[in-house]
């Protein structure tokens, strides 16, 4: 091994340590805990393939290659018919239990892939917006297009009333 | 916590379900995750042609390492032939008018490898393939003789090159007609990557191919031997996968008669003196990949 290759190791091992926390959390927010190591090592493998690639501030960059693995797992288990098992991972955990959260949830439900991801960024991996649109692959200023709308969206899921409860969910309250 | 959020999104960040955990890169399983990953495959070592300086030195430098690794390929048939022999290297040709959407799918398979071109998705199934770059504009405007002029004086000002290159420089320059600059842009048309497999893929899959986006899929080909790819074109690689073979001995690239197919005679004693020139102060000036690149270059009186 050369001085260069092991420069190399260095600096990824560095990185690995001070980020893979951050890139297992995402994972685990999008994937669930099962699936976050499985997530996380792709991403990081995909960085140690592109060394080169990888910009002075790591983060945002590695939240974007997490992003497609994130999408390609959920392809994959579309793929093996396992659509339904995908969307309950996809949930969020543990779900909010009172009430002013369970409404949050529900329009969180109702939010396109790509708000939530908007909103998450910002208010979950706490991203600052330049940052956050590294992570998309698009300019701050479209990013806060982008993240306006998802606001003004899910405020607006939040101003509904609740979604009247289905016949059968009604009879199976009452027995 | 990110400061000044919006009501709407501070509720969002309260119920945030996982909260990073900033040691757990230190930990067993991730360690064990890192030493996996640190066994594969090192990062691909890529040599191209023109680097995506801007510097004027850099883009000569990269048509120098095309043209002088001499090869056997006779100049007939220029522009169809221009193939790397080697499994694992492209030469190619960019073509800087067509700019296409980067493909950004890092992972993508390919039902079928052969024909003129495929379509790959991040949904089918095939062969698979990883994203490495794009292909860059060539930035072949930079090469003129002003430009060249002043590159080297700023070599000069920075001590990288002696005075002695400096002036043998400015005459050579001075000696070689316009058409030879032009020729010259013409080469930083082509490039060429090498990647650094070990292992290749059997006859038939293509170890670096180019995709542009069509319709939902990509539409791709074999980067080796493409004369028009477009700018913003995704380079995709082959994964490695058990059945791959041994790469075989490395063959010379056919840049010779690259280089005369493009002059249209073979280089004059002048042009060859500047090539010279311009691959001393540009490996002077340049990056420490591209000086190793360039030992491996033979010397022009040497390899033709």
């Amino acid at each position: 091994m050369n001085a260069a290759e092991r420069d190399a190791r260095v600096r990824f091992s560095e990185m690995y340590g001070a980020l893979y926390g951050r890139i297992h959390a995402y994972a685990e927010r999008r994937v669930g805990a099962e699936a976050a190591d499985e997530v996380t090592a792709e991403t990081f493998l995909v960085a140690w393939r592109r060394l080169d690639a990888i910009p002075s501030e790591p983060l945002p960059w590695l939240y974007g290659v997490a992003r497609t693995v994130v999408l390609r797992h959920h392809a994959g288990r579309a793929r093996q018919a396992a659509a339904r098992d995908a969307l309950e991972l996809e949930r969020p955990a543990p779900e909010p239990a009172d009430g002013d959260d369970a409404s949050l949830w529900d329009a969180w439900q109702q939010l396109s892939d790509a708000d939530r991801e908007v909103l998450a960024l910002v208010a979950w991996e706490e991203l600052p917006v330049p940052d956050a649109a590294r992570a998309l692959g698009c300019s701050s200023p479209v990013f806060s297009v982008r993240l306006h709308r998802a606001r003004k969206r899910l405020e607006r899921l939040l101003k509904q009333p609740a979604a009247p409860k289905s016949r059968i969910s009604e009879l199976s309250e009452a027995s | 916590m990110t400061p000044q959020l919006p009501p709407t999104l501070e509720r969002v960040a309260r119920s945030n379900p996982v909260r990073p955990d900033d040691d757990l890169g230190l930990k067993p399983d991730a360690q064990a995750a890192l030493v996996r990953i640190l066994a594969t495959e090192p990062p691909v070592r890529r040599r191209r042609a023109a680097r995506r300086g801007r510097r004027v030195l850099m883009v000569a430098l990269a048509a120098l390492l095309l043209v002088a690794v001499g090869g056997g390929f006779a100049a007939t048939d220029p522009f169809g032939m221009f193939r790397s022999p080697n499994p694992g290297s492209a030469l190619y040709g960019v073509d800087s008018s067509r700019h296409v959407k980067p493909p950004t799918a890092y992972f993508i398979q390919c039902p079928r490898t052969t024909g003129i071109s495929f379509g790959c998705g991040a949904a089918l199934s095939g062969v698979r393939y990883e994203l490495i770059d794009h292909i860059e504009s060539n930035n072949a405007g930079v090469i003129t003789r002003s430009n060249l002029k002043a590159a080297i004086r700023q070599a000069r000002a920075r001590g990288q090159i002696t005075a002695a290159v400096a002036t043998r420089f400015d005459n050579d320059l001075a000696a070689v007609p316009a058409s030879f600059l032009a020729a010259f842009r013409t080469m930083t048309r082509y490039q060429q990557l090498g990647t650094s497999m070990s292992r290749v893929p059997p006859p038939g899959v293509p170890a670096v191919i180019v995709c542009e986006p069509a319709d939902q899929n990509l539409s791709c080909q074999d980067l080796n031997g493409d004369q028009n790819a477009a700018v913003g074109s995704g380079i995709y690689t082959a994964v490695p996968e058990p059945g791959w073979r041994p790469a075989p001995p490395q063959q010379p690239d056919p840049g010779w008669a690259l280089e005369i197919a493009i002059l249209g005679h073979p280089p004059t004693a002048a042009e060859l003196r500047l090539e010279q020139d311009l691959l001393m102060a540009a490996n002077a000036s340049s990056s420490t990949q591209t000086l190793t690149q360039a030992r491996r270059v033979p010397a022009p009186t040497r390899s033709r």
